[in-house]
């Protein structure tokens, strides 16, 4: 995913799968609301840091 | 009734199997990577934002300062003594101070040092910020947090609520302590409050023959 179609959809779409993962909702609502803040850079990695998270958990199960 | 035949799921859930908390395991250690990766992140992030309010705040608030002074050519004169000339002064008073302590933490290594400069910058940087924010929104009849947002692209109480729970979150002790000074400020004076008080100084002219 590239940063010109990351939307905040998009990682409230992924909070709410992490979450069902079994991830801290507090921490991951947090960066919800830091998200207008950030940078293009840091939404990157930050996204792509969720989805890494996301896919490891899920080739646990 | 045998507890023997009992079905094993009851047992499983008091006693999981070595496959489930092998993957609990695993899972947890993969949550704790991704989250010291967003910890390193977040400090990036609120450093950024931490270097603005310290620098660029009152940075901006001098230009202001500058310009104003430039304005009233008598500015050593009597005019000075007007209330919204003393919050002038008041304003760029506490940005001269925090760039000297800024000078003092560019050039001290001791940590509990640094630790009081940073509080000592950080209540400083609030009361330029709403001095500063608040003269603004009296030149241009506007609110102060619009100005904030205009000027600074940023809510100011969304992002302290952000920086405390950031701290809290992943234990930063060293933002914590600033963060409650700031809280407890705006608790007790409240956002609309320093605001108003601002105005009001502002607009109140003292008769300099008094």
């Amino acid at each position: 995913m590239t940063i010109n179609n990351i939307s905040k959809e998009y990682l409230e779409k992924l909070i709410a799968e992490l979450v069902k993962a079994g991830e801290d909702k507090i921490e991951l609502s947090m960066w919800l609301d830091l998200y207008d803040l950030l940078s293009p850079e840091e939404r990157e990695a930050l996204i792509s840091n969720l989805e890494k998270e996301l896919k490891d958990l899920q080739n646990l199960n | 009734m045998n507890f023997d035949e009992l079905p094993t799921e009851k047992k499983q859930t008091e006693e999981p199997s070595s496959e489930i908390v092998e993957t609990n395991e695993a899972k947890k250690k993969v949550m704790e990577k991704a989250r010291k990766e967003r910890l390193t992140m977040g400090k990036v992030v609120f450093h950024g934002l931490a270097s603005l309010a310290i620098s660029g705040i009152p940075f901006v608030g001098s230009i202001k300062m500058g310009k104003e002074i430039a304005k009233n050519k008598n500015i050593w004169g009597k005019e000075l003594f007007t209330r919204d000339k003393v919050v002038r002064g008041v304003i760029i008073s506490s940005n001269l101070i925090c760039y000297i302590l800024l000078g003092f933490r560019l050039g001290s290594e001791d940590s509990e040092v640094n630790k009081e400069i940073y509080l000592l910058m950080g209540e400083l940087t609030l009361f330029a910020f709403w001095l500063t924010a608040a003269q603004e929104s009296i030149e241009t009849k506007r609110g102060a947090q619009e100005v904030i947002k205009e000027k600074f692209q940023l809510d100011f109480p969304q992002f302290i609520k952000n920086m405390q729970q950031f701290a809290e979150k992943y234990n930063v002790e060293s933002l914590k302590e600033p963060l409650s000074v700031c809280e407890k400020i705006i608790k007790e004076y409240g956002h609309d409050t320093i605001v108003n008080l601002i105005i009001r100084a502002n607009e109140m002219r003292l008769d300099d023959n008094k």
